[in-house]
């Protein structure tokens, strides 16, 4: 039986939590003068479905 | 295997909490570029899937029904810490919704972490395999020109200096899609040219 490379997983760090993550993610928007705030998705349109999984 | 400490705080999620997960990752899937959802299903690397249980749980089990050995005792404990991952091998994609790092997230908050942990991982997907040993080599060094709170996100993750530029990849292939889905597009004035050239050779971002 095969065993493969063990894949490697995204890791925030120790004591890192998501909240950190986003604000690194809206400073970087907001210095170039992009609002941060989540804009959440619109519907998908039927030619979006094309590539569905 | 021992539960971790940090499953002590782990939130179980209800089931639909789950299924509303797997319909975020749903839409996240189809905000990518049409040419990046068409390479990585040419390349078999379209499944994913929202998992309520510590990952190196879910890993092996992936592993083991696929025919292959478990995970080492260190790989499973190193990935019962990650929020996510891009499984090479089996082509498919893994996260975590119900890591204890996204407890307290409001739901705005919750739906932004986990696309933007999706897009890093599609990002590993679509860069891994064209990043060229000189890319790998470098990484150390791409990584000083990364910017600061970047950088030091991955430092902080406990990365192999030889995984410094897949990781470096697949968050910058994350913030150029955060920016993307806000309708910004072109290099960004915070992004050294040499990291942008690399996402853009071995991702095919082309924005």
């Amino acid at each position: 039986m095969e065993r493969l490379a063990s894949p490697v997983g995204y890791m925030l760090g120790e004591g890192r939590r998501a909240e950190d993550v986003l604000a690194v993610q809206a400073e970087l928007l907001r210095s170039e003068g992009i609002d941060p705030a989540w804009p959440g998705f619109d519907e998908p349109t039927a030619d979006d479905t094309q590539y569905q999984q | 295997m021992t539960p971790r400490g940090d499953s002590k705080r782990r939130k179980q999620l209800a089931r639909s909490e789950v299924e509303r997960a797997e319909r975020v990752l749903h839409l996240a899937w189809l905000s990518l570029p049409p040419a990046h959802r068409a390479l990585l299903q040419s390349i078999g690397a379209s499944q994913w899937q929202a998992v309520d249980e510590r990952l190196g749980v879910s890993v092996d089990g992936f592993l083991r029904s696929a025919g292959h050995r478990a995970l080492s005792r260190s790989a499973h404990v190193g990935l019962d810490n990650a929020v996510a991952v891009w499984i090479q091998d089996l082509r498919v994609v893994l996260l975590n919704v119900s890591h204890p790092a996204l407890t307290g997230l409001n739901q705005s908050a919750y739906d932004e972490f986990i696309s933007r942990t999706a897009w890093h991982e599609w990002g590993h997907a679509l860069g891994m395999t064209r990043c060229l040993p000189d890319d790998v080599a470098a990484g150390a060094r791409l990584l000083d020109l990364a910017p600061e709170g970047v950088r030091e996100g991955i430092r902080r993750g406990g990365y192999r200096a030889t995984e410094y530029t897949h990781e470096l990849v697949a968050e910058t292939y994350a913030l150029l899609m955060a920016r993307r889905h806000r309708k910004s597009f072109g290099k960004p004035p915070w992004l050294d040219d040499e990291i942008y050239s690399l996402v853009k050779r071995v991702t095919g971002w082309s924005d």
